[in-house]
């Protein structure tokens, strides 16, 4: 049995859907560069993906809009990107 | 000491040189991360002690993969990222598992519930949200294949983690995926037939 909000999420899911998404092992494989530029953006003095001595990885499109649409699609996806931007986040 | 401001050829020199100041640097950095999600997140209530067994257990399988993967890093990210990412792969993977210790294989000839939430429709909104409900269950009845509706079952409505699954019925976490993928473009396609947009769904599911 479902929460409401979990039957809301199915919904939303099913009409978000598009043609092309990326499989889950393609999401891990972006997540890390979707992670600092969401970080760098956070707190763009610190210098976010570009930190230390290496220059910025980025994330060009369309990956980065392809890993924002697979955390709403996917919600162990999700919760996969909120613990690494947490992991991450607390080790800057 | 390894300075917090090491490049990521800082850290692949010094690891693939096995020096193991940075070995421990790193698993002291992945244990910290794993630990501040897992205090924020406290999964099923679990209390320090058990955060710690859970931490360690993710950092020692997190290490052994990352020595094996060295070479595999593409430097697309920082590299401490990308060891995390390893990190909490492995403590959500074993997180799932035991949530999941006592479970039945999955069974793709389920049924879907005649109402799918935990509570009983609002009184005054029932008519609306069971027809709203009859017209999704159908659809996902006679629109969807046998083994599209038995993923989504599983996956959605008994919440059985997509790894689990998938090698439930022999197939990798992208297959599972792609056929949760392809259900959810049928039931868009058969539920705009129907004249159902996603306001009109939300708004009657709403509470």
């Amino acid at each position: 049995m479902l929460k409401r909000e979990q039957l809301l999420n199915l919904m939303q899911s099913i009409f978000r859907v598009r043609e092309q998404e990326i499989p889950c092992s393609e999401f891990f494989e972006l997540l890390p560069g979707y992670v600092d530029l969401v970080l760098r953006d956070e707190d763009p003095s610190k210098g976010g993906a570009s930190r230390g001595k290496d220059p910025s990885p980025g994330l060009p499109e369309p990956a980065r809009s392809q890993v924002a649409h697979h955390i709403v699609q996917c919600q162990e996806c999700k919760e996969a990107y909120e613990a690494l931007l947490q992991a991450a986040r607390s080790t800057e | 000491m390894i300075p917090s401001e090491w490049s990521n050829d800082d850290w692949l020199t010094a690891l693939k040189a096995d020096r193991e100041t940075a070995w421990a640097a790193l698993r002291e950095r992945v244990l910290q991360g794993l630990l501040a999600y897992l205090r924020r997140s406290r999964p099923g209530g679990l209390q320090e002690e058990a955060l710690r067994g859970l931490a360690d257990d993710a950092v020692q399988e997190t290490l052994l993969t990352v020595r094996a993967k060295l070479d595999d890093f593409r430097n697309e990210s920082r590299f401490t990222t990308w060891v995390h990412r390893i990190a909490v792969n492995a403590l959500l993977g074993d997180i799932r598992r035991r949530r999941w210790k006592q479970r039945a294989v999955t069974d793709l000839t389920g049924m879907l519930p005649e109402w799918p939430l935990e509570k009983r429709p609002d009184p005054e909104r029932e008519a609306l949200q069971r027809e709203m409900w009859a017209i999704v269950r159908t659809l996902i009845e006679e629109e969807l294949t046998d083994h599209q509706r038995g993923i989504l079952l599983a996956h959605v409505f008994d919440q059985k983690p997509l790894d689990l699954v998938a090698a439930d019925l022999g197939i990798s976490r992208d297959a599972a995926y792609k056929s949760i993928h392809d259900a959810r473009r049928k039931l868009r396609a058969a539920l705009l037939r129907e004249g159902i947009t996603l306001e009109k769904a939300l708004e009657a599911f709403q509470g």
